[in-house]
C-alpha cells in the first residue's frame, strides 16, 4: 500500500516539473525588457522595397526597413522624403577590425585574461549565430557567439517619426572566460563620408555644439568621447592636486543624453536619445580623419570600467570590473526634415519628448538676478580653525533692503555657508545649525518670512555629496569608495583643504531628512540642492558594489523625501522631473578645436518650461561678450555676493574668490537686472523658436512669440534693412506671433 | 501696406536662410581651458580673472602646412613662421593667409628675425650660417663661422635664433656654445659674446677642488653655465634671454653693458621662449604650454595655458616652442608637434590691467588711480593694483588710505613712507601732550618714594608688592637681572646655591616662546616675516622649545661624556638664564616695531644684535661656569654639541623614513595579497 502511494507521488512531482518547465517555456523571452511587444502577425512588404531583390522589408506608414541577416546592417528609407539612411559603411583601405566594425550594425567589445584591452567582434568579421524573427515594423535578432559563450537579443521597431534600436538587459548573456566590455549598436547610422555632404554633428557638449562636416584633411587626430553624466569618480584614475601652476580645468559635462546630425543642403537629419543604459554610456564623436574617414556620431553602451586596482599605497594595476553592470540598452532615433532641419529643430524635438514623458513640466520661468550670499568659510588660526563671517544674517538683510530701495525686486536671493563652521568645514557634517558668528536660527527664520512678503524666496543652499576630509566619519557606510575599495578623494585645489570625500547617497539622504524636518516642514525654507544633482558615480559600500544606475535610483528616491520641485546646480537630466530652476549653466563648451560652433541647445531645450542660471558672473574677464551671451541663450544671470571683501578670504579654501562684495558689484548688478530684465521678461515661460547666425559674430534669435533678439559681438555695427545693432550690442524686436 | 511688410519679412528670411546656410559661426571660445593665476605680495599664486582666451587655431595657410616649425616673428601684419621641416620661412598674414615663403639657401631654419627696414634675418644651424635677405626677399649676405680669435678656435658655429638691433649688430645663439650671446656687427665682424649665464658650484664640487689632485681635477666635468634658450630684443635695443632650469632667475633682461637688470624674475623650467610686446612687457612661454606675462619691471602678471591632455582642447599645447605678440596683444603660440599656431586675445580685463600698467610704468601715478580701481572692481585681490593706488593716494596725500592700500598690495617702502608722514603729523600734535605725560610721570614717581609710606592706599600696595617680590617663584625669576650683573657668579649661583627650580625655569622657557610667537605673529608690518594670516604653531613648537631641549640634552650628553659637572636639572634650568638679553630686549624691539618705519630700521637691527651676541656670550659663560671648563674646552664641547644635534635630526628623519617605508610596504602586501587573492 504504502508502496502503491510512494508511486502515485513520484507521478504527480514528474507531473508537476514537466508542466512547469512547459509554462516556463511558453513565457515569452526578453520578460526582463521593459518594452515587451507581442510578436504580430508577418506581413511582408511585398511592394516596397528599398533594394531591389532584396529578402525582407519592413515598413510602417512613414518608413522602410531592410535588415542584411549577416551583418545586422539595416536600410532605412523614409517614404515621404525618400531619404535613404544606411548603417553599414565601407572602409576597406581600413585595418579588418575597423572595416567589420563600419560594415556591421552591432559590434561587441569583449575582455578576457587579465588584459585591460578589449578584443572588437563584428558579425561581419566573424559570422555570429543570427537567428531573426521578423515582424511587420521591425525585427528580433538573437545573437549569439558561442566561441565567446555569449548572446543577446536585439530589436529593432519602426516608429512614426523614426526608428528605435533595444537590446532588454535579460536577454544578454555571457560566460567566465570572456566578459562583456561594451555594446556599440548602429554605430555608423547618419554617417557621412569625408565633406560629400554639408552639414554637421549636434553634440550635448557643455552649452550644445557643432561639429562640422566638411573635409578635415587629417587635421583631428582624436575624436570626441565623453561619459553621458560625466566621469566617475568610482572608476576613474585619481587626480593630483596641483599647485603653483594653471590647472587645465575639467571638461564640460554631458548632461543630456542625445546626439545629432543635420544635412543642411538636403534638409534632413536625425537626433539620437539614449534610452536605456544611458547611465554607463560614453557618447562618441567622430570627425572624418579621425581613424576612418566618416563623420559619425554615436553612443557607446559600456558595461565594464578599467580601474586602478591598489596593490601598494600609491600604485597599482589596471584591472576590468569583475561584476558589470549587465542592464538594457536602447536609443531612439528621431528623424527631422525641411525648416526642422537645425539644432534649434533637434532641440525643440527633444523638449517634446520629454515633455512627453513627464521629464519636463512648467515651472515659474519669470526673470529673476540670482543672488548667491557667501555666510562664512574658515582659516586656520593657530591648531585652530577660525570662522571668516562675510555675509551675516543682517548683512543679508541690508544688503536686500538696500535692493529693494533701488527697486529691484525680481531677485532669487539663494544663502550658502551658511551652516556651523561655514562653507568648507561644513562639507559632511550632520549639524545643519547655522553659525552662530552669523546670526541664529530665528534671526535667519524672520529675514524670510520677511522677504516672502514682498515675494522674494530666500533658498538655502546644500551640497548633499561633498565631506571634508578632515571630519570623521564612518567611512564603512558614510563615505564613498571607489570600485578598488579605496576612498575616493577629489582634489579642490586649494592648500588648506586640498581634498574632499564624497558622501555616500544614503548618508546624503540622511542630511536632506534633517535639512527637511527642520528647514522646509518646519520653517518654510526652499532648497537649493548641488553636488548630488551633478555627479554620477558608481562605488563600494558597506561590502556592495553600486553602479552609477544604482545611484540614480537612491537619488530618486532621495528626493521623494522633498514634497515639491526644487531648484538644481546643473542637474542631469534623470532628475529633471524634481526640478524647477536650473542653476549654474555653463555657457560654453570645453573649447575642443573640432568644435566649429557653440549653440545653445540645451538652453532652447529648457526654454519656455523651466528657467535657468547661468554661472557666476563675478568672474568673466570679457564682462560685454558674457552680457550678450546672456541675453543671446536667454539666461539669467548670478552673481556671487559678500558683505565684507574678498581679500578676508585669502587664507581660506573659497581664495579663489577675488570679486564680490556688494558694494563693488552694486552698480553691475544693477544693470544686468534693468537691461537683460527689461528683453527676457518679455520671453519668459516662451520657446526659442529660431537660433541663427547671420554672420560670423552676429546673431539672431526668434522666440515662438514673435520677439526678436539680434545680437551683435563684432567691434563694427551691424546694419541690415534699417536696423542697426551698434558694435557689441543688441536689438530687441517685439512681434507678432505669425 | 501689411502685404509688402510680409513680402519683406519672407524676403529677409530668404536672405537670411541663405546666409545661415553658407556661414557656419565662430564666435570666440568665450571660456578658457585652464585657470589663470598671479603672485600675490606674499609670492602666493592666486587666482585671477582670465587675461587671455584662445580665440584662433591656424593648422593650414592656404594649402601650405608647417613641418616640425621652430620659431615665428611678427613684424607689422606678417607673421613669419620658420618651418624647419620643410626648410623654408613661411609667411601669412595676421589672420592666416598665406602670402609667401623664402627658401634660397636655407635647410633647416630655426630662428627668423625681421628688422625694421624690412631686411629678414634667418639662422640655420643647419647650414651653419647667417641668412640676411633684402625687403624683396632674395638672399642679399651671409655670416659665416666667424675668424676672430674672440670667438674661441672650438667654439661650435650653429646659429639656432638671433634678433637684430636698429643699427643692424645681429645677436644670436649657436647650438652648442655656451660662451654666450655672439654679437655680429652688419658687416659680419664678429664683435664677441654677450650675457653668458653664471655658473653655479655646488658645494661638493668645492671640496673636490680644495682636496683632489690636478689629474683628478682634469677628469672632472666641465663646470659649463647653462647657455640661454632664446633671446628678444625691445624697441630701445635692450635684449632679452630665457635659460632653461634656472628658475629663479630664468628670464633676464640685459642692459648695453651686458649686466642683468632683473633680479630675481622667475621663469618656468622648461621655458622655451621670450617676447617683448607692446608695452614693454614680457612673455615667455614653456615647452609645457605654460605662458607667463611679465611687467617691464619683470614682475609676474599672468599665468596661464598648458599642458594639453590628448583631447584637442584650444589654448593647450603638446610641445609648444615659439611665441610673439602683435600690438594688438594677441599672443600667437606656435606648437611644433602638432604643427599648428594657436592666437591668443586678451580679455577686457586684461586691457584694464595695461592701461593701468602703462601709465603706472611711466610715472602716471594720479592718472593710473582710475583704471587700477576699475581692475579692483574686477579682481580685489590683485595686489599690484593696491600698489598702484597706495603710489597714487600718496601723491594725493592721503596717508592713511596710501597706508591701507600698500598694506593691501605689500609696498613696503610705500607703507613706511605712508606712515613716516602720518607719525610725523601725529608727534607734531602731541609732542607738548607728551612732555606733559614724562613730567606728569616724574612727579608720581617722586610722590611715590617720598610720602609712598606715609599715605595709606600706597603703603599697603607697596607692602603687598614687597611680599610679592620675596615669593619664592617671583625671587628666583628676578635672579635674571643678576644675570646681567655677574654672569659666572649668577651660573655658580643657580648650580650650587639653588637660585631657581625646575619650576621657574620652564616658565621662562615658556615666556621665551609666548614672547617669540607674539613677536612673529604680531609684531609691526614692516618688520614682520611672515605674511598677514598665516600661522605655523607646530613649527613653532619644534623651532623653539624643540630645538632649545634638544640642545640641553645634547649639550648635556657631550658634557658628561667629557667631564663635565653639571647634571642634566642643571644645564636645564641655566640655558633658560641665558636667554636674559632675549626676554629683556625682543618685548622693546616688539614694542618699537609698531612705532618705527624704515629710515630708523637701525634701532631695531642693533637691539636684535645685542640680544642674539649677549645670549650667546651667556651660553658660553653658563657652560664653562657650571662644567668647569676651560674657554677651549667650553668651544669644543660646543661645536660636538651642534654636530650631535645634527647627527640626532639626520636621525630621526631616516627613522622616520624608514618607518614609513614599512608602513607602506605593510599596506603594499595587503594590498597585493587582497588582489591575488580575490
Amino acid at each position: 500500500m504504502a508502496g502503491k502511494k510512494k508511486k502515485w507521488i513520484v507521478i504527480c512531482l514528474i507531473l508537476c516539473v514537466i508542466i512547469a518547465t512547459v509554462v516556463v517555456m511558453c513565457i515569452p523571452k526578453g520578460k526582463t525588457g521593459k518594452r515587451e511587444r507581442a510578436a504580430e502577425t508577418l506581413t511582408l512588404g511585398e511592394v516596397h522595397t528599398i533594394t531591389p531583390g532584396a529578402r525582407k522589408t519592413m515598413e510602417n506608414d512613414r518608413w522602410l526597413l531592410e535588415l542584411d541577416e549577416k551583418t545586422l546592417a539595416i536600410t532605412l528609407q523614409d517614404k515621404k522624403t525618400g531619404e535613404i539612411y544606411e548603417t553599414a559603411k565601407d572602409y576597406s583601405e581600413g585595418n579588418d577590425i575597423w572595416n567589420a566594425f563600419c560594415a556591421s550594425g552591432v559590434t561587441l567589445e569583449f575582455y578576457s585574461g587579465n588584459s585591460t584591452v578589449a578584443t572588437r567582434v563584428s558579425p561581419a568579421k566573424e559570422a555570429a549565430d543570427i537567428q531573426v524573427e521578423y515582424f511587420a515594423d521591425g525585427f528580433d535578432a538573437d545573437i549569439a557567439y558561442p566561441d565567446y559563450e555569449f548572446s543577446m537579443q536585439l530589436q529593432v521597431r519602426l516608429e512614426a517619426d523614426g526608428v528605435s534600436v533595444y537590446v532588454p538587459g535579460g536577454s544578454i548573456k555571457e560566460g567566465n572566460d570572456f566578459l562583456l566590455g561594451s555594446v556599440w549598436l548602429y554605430p555608423m547610422l547618419g554617417s557621412t563620408y569625408l565633406g560629400e555632404e554639408a552639414g554637421y554633428m549636434v553634440i550635448p557638449e557643455g552649452v550644445g555644439a557643432l561639429i562640422d562636416l566638411a573635409d578635415n584633411h587629417g587635421k583631428y587626430k582624436n575624436p570626441y568621447t565623453k561619459r553621458i553624466y560625466g566621469g566617475n569618480v568610482g572608476t576613474d584614475a585619481a587626480v593630483t592636486n596641483v599647485y603653483g601652476e594653471p590647472v587645465v580645468t575639467e571638461p564640460k559635462a554631458i548632461k543630456i543624453p542625445v546626439f545629432g546630425m543635420v544635412y543642411t543642403e538636403r534638409k534632413t537629419g536625425f537626433l539620437g536619445i539614449v534610452t536605456d543604459g544611458e547611465y554607463n554610456a560614453v557618447l562618441n564623436a567622430y570627425p572624418n580623419g579621425v581613424i576612418t574617414p566618416y563623420n559619425w556620431v554615436t553612443a557607446q553602451f559600456m558595461v565594464r570600467d578599467v580601474y586602478t586596482k591598489q596593490t601598494a599605497k600609491t600604485s597599482g594595476v589596471p584591472t576590468f570590473e569583475s561584476k558589470g553592470d549587465i542592464r538594457s540598452l536602447g536609443m531612439r532615433y528621431l528623424f527631422v526634415d525641411g525648416d526642422e532641419a537645425d539644432y534649434t529643430g533637434l532641440a525643440n524635438r527633444y523638449q517634446d519628448y520629454l515633455v512627453s514623458r513627464g521629464m519636463l513640466t512648467k515651472s515659474n520661468d519669470d526673470f529673476r538676478i540670482k543672488l548667491d550670499f557667501l555666510g562664512a568659510d574658515s582659516k586656520k588660526w593657530f591648531l585652530f580653525n577660525a570662522i571668516v563671517p562675510m555675509t551675516t544674517v543682517e548683512e543679508l538683510d541690508s544688503v536686500l533692503t538696500d535692493l529693494i530701495a533701488e527697486n529691484v525686486t525680481d531677485i532669487l536671493p539663494a544663502y550658502y555657508g551658511w551652516q556651523k563652521d561655514g562653507v568648507t568645514l561644513s562639507h559632511g557634517s550632520s549639524n545643519t545649525n547655522v553659525e552662530p558668528k552669523l546670526g541664529s536660527g530665528k534671526e535667519l527664520k524672520d529675514l524670510q518670512e520677511k522677504l516672502k512678503q514682498q515675494n522674494i524666496t530666500l533658498n538655502l543652499q546644500k551640497d548633499l555629496l561633498l565631506a571634508n576630509a578632515s571630519r570623521l566619519y564612518n567611512t564603512g557606510t558614510d563615505i564613498v569608495k571607489g570600485i578598488n575599495q579605496v576612498i575616493v578623494e577629489v582634489p579642490t585645489y586649494r592648500k588648506l583643504f586640498p581634498q574632499m570625500y564624497y558622501l555616500t547617497p544614503s548618508h546624503s539622504e540622511e542630511i536632506l531628512e534633517t535639512m527637511i524636518k527642520k528647514y522646509v516642514d518646519r520653517d518654510g525654507f526652499v532648497l537649493e540642492l548641488s553636488g548630488v544633482t551633478e555627479n554620477l558615480f558608481s562605488y563600494y559600500s558597506g561590502g556592495e558594489t553600486y553602479s552609477r544606475a544604482d545611484t540614480v535610483a537612491q537619488y530618486r528616491l532621495m528626493l521623494d523625501k522633498l514634497d515639491e520641485t526644487v531648484g538644481m546646480s546643473a542637474p542631469n537630466e534623470y532628475l529633471w522631473d524634481r526640478m524647477d530652476s536650473y542653476y549654474d549653466m555653463s555657457l560654453a563648451t570645453s573649447g575642443y578645436n573640432f568644435i566649429s560652433s557653440e549653440v545653445p541647445f540645451l538652453p532652447i531645450v529648457l526654454r519656455g518650461y523651466v528657467p535657468y542660471w547661468a554661472s557666476y558672473a563675478n568672474f568673466e574677464a570679457n564682462e560685454k561678450e558674457f552680457f550678450l551671451k546672456l541675453l543671446e541663450y536667454g539666461a539669467y544671470p548670478t552673481f556671487l555676493v559678500t558683505d565684507d571683501a574678498p581679500v578676508e578670504l585669502r587664507n581660506t579654501n573659497s581664495s579663489h574668490i577675488y570679486t564680490s562684495e556688494y558694494s563693488v558689484l552694486k552698480s553691475k548688478i544693477l544693470k544686468y537686472d534693468a537691461e537683460i530684465g527689461e528683453v527676457l521678461s518679455k520671453v519668459s515661460g516662451v520657446g526659442m523658436e529660431e537660433h541663427r547666425y547671420l554672420t560670423d559674430k552676429v546673431v539672431q534669435i526668434t522666440y515662438k512669440n514673435g520677439v526678436e533678439i539680434l545680437i551683435n559681438y563684432s567691434d563694427d555695427d551691424y546694419s541690415e534693412e534699417g536696423v542697426t545693432v551698434p558694435a557689441l550690442s543688441y536689438v530687441c524686436k517685439e512681434g507678432s506671433p505669425e | 501696406m501689411r502685404e509688402m511688410k510680409k513680402k519683406y519679412r519672407l524676403f529677409l528670411a530668404a536672405i537670411l536662410a541663405i546666409i545661415s546656410l553658407t556661414q557656419a559661426g565662430t564666435v570666440e571660445a568665450a571660456e578658457a581651458p585652464y585657470t589663470s593665476i598671479t603672485y600675490d605680495k606674499d609670492d602666493h599664486l592666486v587666482s585671477t580673472m582670465d587675461g587671455y582666451i584662445p580665440s584662433a587655431l591656424w593648422d593650414k595657410f592656404g594649402e601650405e602646412t608647417l613641418k616640425k616649425p621652430s620659431d615665428l616673428f611678427i613684424h607689422g601684419e606678417e607673421l613669419y613662421i620658420a618651418d624647419t621641416g620643410n626648410g623654408r620661412i613661411l609667411i601669412c598674414d595676421l589672420d592666416g593667409n598665406y602670402i609667401g615663403s623664402i627658401t634660397e639657401g636655407l635647410k633647416s631654419p630655426t630662428g627668423v628675425f625681421v628688422a625694421d627696414n624690412g631686411k629678414v634675418y634667418v639662422a640655420d644651424p643647419g647650414a651653419k650660417q647667417i641668412l640676411v635677405y633684402n625687403r624683396n626677399q632674395t638672399l642679399e649676405k651671409t655670416f659665416d663661422t666667424p675668424v676672430s680669435p674672440l670667438f674661441g678656435a672650438n667654439a661650435k658655429y650653429a646659429p639656432s635664433k638671433l634678433v637684430v638691433n636698429s643699427a643692424g649688430t645681429v645677436y644670436a645663439l649657436s647650438e652648442g656654445n655656451a660662451s654666450g650671446i655672439m654679437t655680429i656687427s652688419d658687416y659680419g665682424d664678429f664683435y664677441g659674446y654677450f650675457g653668458a649665464n653664471d655658473t653655479e658650484i655646488s658645494l661638493a664640487n668645492k671640496i673636490k677642488r680644495i682636496l683632489f689632485t690636478e689629474e683628478q681635477l682634469s677628469s672632472m666635468q666641465k663646470n659649463v653655465p647653462a647657455s640661454a634658450t632664446n633671446l628678444d630684443i625691445d624697441s630701445t635695443g635692450l635684449v632679452y634671454t630665457v635659460t632653461q632650469g634656472l628658475g629663479s632667475n630664468g628670464l633676464k633682461k640685459y642692459n648695453m653693458a651686458g649686466s642683468n637688470m632683473f633680479e630675481n624674475a622667475w621663469a618656468d623650467s622648461l621655458v622655451i621662449d621670450v617676447a617683448v610686446g607692446s608695452i614693454d612687457n614680457i612673455f615667455t612661454i614653456s615647452k609645457q604650454g605654460f605662458i607667463v606675462e611679465y611687467t617691464k619691471e619683470g614682475e609676474l602678471l599672468f599665468y596661464f595655458s598648458g599642458k594639453d591632455d590628448g583631447k584637442n582642447r584650444m589654448g593647450l599645447f603638446t610641445n609648444a616652442v615659439a611665441i610673439d605678440v602683435d600690438d594688438e596683444n594677441h599672443i600667437y603660440v606656435l606648437d611644433t608637434d602638432r604643427n599648428d599656431i594657436t592666437v591668443f586675445t586678451q580679455t577686457e580685463y586684461a586691457a584694464t590691467v595695461h592701461e593701468a600698467l602703462n601709465m603706472y610704468q611711466d610715472g602716471f601715478y594720479l592718472e593710473s588711480k582710475e583704471p587700477w580701481e576699475t581692475v579692483l572692481t574686477r579682481n580685489s585681490l590683485f595686489d599690484f593694483a593696491y600698489r598702484g593706488i597706495a603710489k597714487a593716494q600718496y601723491k594725493l596725500e592721503d596717508y592713511p588710505k596710501a597706508m591701507n592700500a600698500a598694506r593691501l598690495g605689500g609696498s613696503m617702502s610705500t607703507y613706511s613712507s605712508a606712515f613716516w608722514q602720518i607719525r610725523n603729523v601725529w608727534l607734531r600734535k602731541h609732542i607738548v601732550d607728551i612732555f606733559w605725560i614724562l613730567i606728569a610721570f616724574g612727579i608720581l614717581k617722586w610722590v611715590w618714594k617720598k610720602f609712598g609710606d606715609k599715605i595709606f592706599g600706597i603703603r599697603h600696595i607697596k607692602r603687598a608688592l614687597q611680599a610679592f617680590r620675596e615669593k619664592k617663584h617671583v625671587r628666583e625669576f628676578r635672579f635674571l637681572k643678576y644675570v646681567l650683573k655677574n654672569p659666572a657668579d649668577a651660573f655658580y649661583g643657580i648650580k650650587k646655591e639653588n637660585k631657581t627650580s625646575v619650576l621657574t625655569a620652564t616658565f621662562i622657557y615658556l615666556l621665551i616662546f609666548a614672547i617669540y610667537v607674539v613677536n612673529k605673529y604680531y609684531c609691526g608690518f614692516l618688520f614682520k616675516g611672515i605674511p598677514d594670516g598665516e600661522y605655523d604653531l607646530l613649527g613653532d613648537v619644534l623651532k623653539v622649545p624643540g630645538l632649545m631641549l634638544l640642545f640641553v640634552i645634547c649639550c648635556n650628553m657631550i658634557c658628561s661624556i667629557r667631564d663635565g659637572e653639571a647634571t642634566f636639572k642643571q644645564t636645564y634650568m641655566a640655558f633658560a638664564y641665558c636667554f636674559m638679553p632675549y626676554i629683556f630686549l625682543k618685548p622693546a624691539a616688539f614694542l618699537l616695531s609698531h612705532v618705527l618705519t624704515y629710515n630708523e630700521t637701525f634701532l631695531i637691527t642693533f637691539l636684535n644684535f645685542t640680544m642674539t651676541a649677549g645670549t650667546l656670550a651667556l651660553i658660553v659663560v653658563m657652560i664653562r661656569e657650571i662644567q668647569c671648563f676651560s674657554y677651549k674646552e667650553t668651544f669644543i664641547n660646543i661645536l660636538l654639541t651642534l654636530f650631535t644635534m645634527l647627527v640626532l635630526v639626520a636621525a630621526g628623519v631616516i627613522v622616520f623614513a624608514l618607518f614609513k617605508q614599512v608602513v607602506d610596504f605593510v599596506i603594499g602586501i595587503y594590498k597585493e595579497g587582497y588582489y591575488r587573492g580575490r
